[in-house]
């Protein structure tokens, strides 16, 4: 029964220590992908609750400057 | 009573007595316009997501305030457009009133160990 995958639980209603907060901007970068798009919460996992506050703290975090809008992966390389 | 949580960009090339003096404005200009500052924190030269005004650093300032005036943060915001040096701000509204000290941001404590 390999195709039904384990529930995945959401992180911050696991952990209610865990505040979510534009100024942490490290633990926001899970959420987003290389590319700096926000990765939907079917992948990560995440409740709707949280991930209506994430989606907000994400975009304040990326309005000064704390995370990017856009990156360019390919650009890297260059 | 209203709080705010506000956190700006310096520009980079400012040092300590120049970034001191633009700190020390910010808390003027907030008192002047019947404010209290709570708390304010230097987050020190940070690298930026993306350049702003083609500088790829810059001082990151938090600062947290409270006030009864409800139209100052967009006073605050306008003044700190207008002053040289400052890159970028954005101002929170906090719902509640700020815990002091409540986010070790630069340097993150190893947890305890608790056997």
């Amino acid at each position: 029964m390999a195709l039904i995958s384990k529930r995945k639980i959401c992180k911050f209603c696991e952990n209610p220590q865990e505040k979510i907060d534009y100024k942490n901007h490290r633990m926001l970068r899970r959420f987003v992908t290389e590319q700096g798009k926000i990765i939907p919460s079917r992948i990560t996992g995440t409740c709707a609750k949280h991930q209506r506050e994430l989606t907000k703290a994400i975009k304040r975090a990326r309005n000064i400057a704390l995370l990017p809008y856009t990156f360019d992966v390919t650009q890297s390389f260059k | 009573m209203r709080y705010y949580e506000n956190l700006f960009i310096v520009n980079p090339n400012y040092e300590h007595d120049k970034l001191s003096q633009i700190v020390e404005a910010v808390k003027a200009e907030i008192t002047r316009l019947n404010g209290a500052v709570l708390y304010l924190e230097d987050w020190g030269k940070r690298r930026l997501a993306y350049p702003i005004e083609k500088h790829r650093y810059g001082n990151y300032i938090l600062v947290q305030y409270e006030t009864e005036n409800s139209k100052l943060n967009k006073e605050v915001e306008a003044w700190m457009g207008l002053t040289a040096g400052i890159l970028s701000c954005m101002t929170v509204q906090l719902e509640e009133k700020p815990v002091q000290k409540a986010e070790p941001e630069v340097a993150p404590k190893p947890a305890e160990v608790k056997n």
